[in-house]
């Protein structure tokens, strides 16, 4: 096995093609750690193991032949330190984003003024139309139609 | 995670994946393989690809799509 950083933390078998790395859970919790592999599943296959308490082991198998297996387990360390910094974000910004959720669907209460038997309507919008309601023709308006034809 | 051969034996850390997410793999993959699912102090999954399917590739698969569960 071939150490690939100065951590020591990265180990890279070329005869099996696979990398092996273990991640300290106090840095990078198994959530982040689920999130990342989740993230790498497409490009590679991910396979995990050892103690979450203590130390997670991960194995990162190339999908195809020629992959680079360095630049996979380079990704898969960049991808754990952008969700833990998501994480991070997430936990701090937690509270404020409940109050702008609160204060958003505070605005959408109904207040009873306009709850539905205290909307006046005296020009009765609200009934249907029918032919029933039809209003009825008087004399003077076909003798109008009549002239406007006419003209 | 070991993978051993004829038929296929996956072993898998029951403190990273669980039994639900390997039953529903179990489930999804019923139309490429038949598998049993014991557990000891490793979960112990026995596979049988059916006709045509490379072994490796659908071991690993198996694995991943566990591991893709895990994060739902």
């Amino acid at each position: 096995m071939e150490d690939l950083n100065n951590l020591g933390n990265l180990k890279i078998n070329k005869a099996e093609n696979y990398i092996f790395f273990s991640v300290n859970p106090s840095i990078f919790s198994l959530e982040v750690v689920y999130s990342a592999a989740y993230i790498m599943i497409d490009k590679a296959y991910i396979f995990l193991d050892g103690n979450p308490k203590r130390s997670i082991d991960i194995e990162i198998r190339a999908k195809k032949e020629n992959q680079d297996l360095k630049r996979l387990a380079l990704e898969f360390n960049n991808e754990l330190i952008n969700y833990a910094n998501y994480k991070q974000q997430n936990k701090e910004n937690k509270e404020i984003r409940e109050m702008i959720l609160q204060r958003a669907l505070q605005t959408n209460l109904i207040t009873p003024e306009y709850t539905e038997g205290n909307i006046k309507d005296p020009k009765n919008i609200k009934e249907a139309w029918s032919e029933d309601k039809r209003p009825k023709k008087t004399k003077n308006a076909n003798k109008r139609k009549t002239n406007n034809n006419q003209a | 995670m070991q993978i051993k051969e004829k038929p296929i034996i996956i072993k898998l850390n029951p403190s990273f994946y669980s039994k639900g997410a390997i039953l529903q793999t179990i489930k999804d993959f019923s139309s490429v393989c038949s598998s049993d699912l014991e557990k000891k102090s490793k979960f112990l999954i026995t596979i049988n690809p059916k006709k045509g399917i490379d072994k490796n590739e659908l071991a690993h698969e198996f694995c991943n799509y566990c591991l893709g569960l895990m994060n739902q």
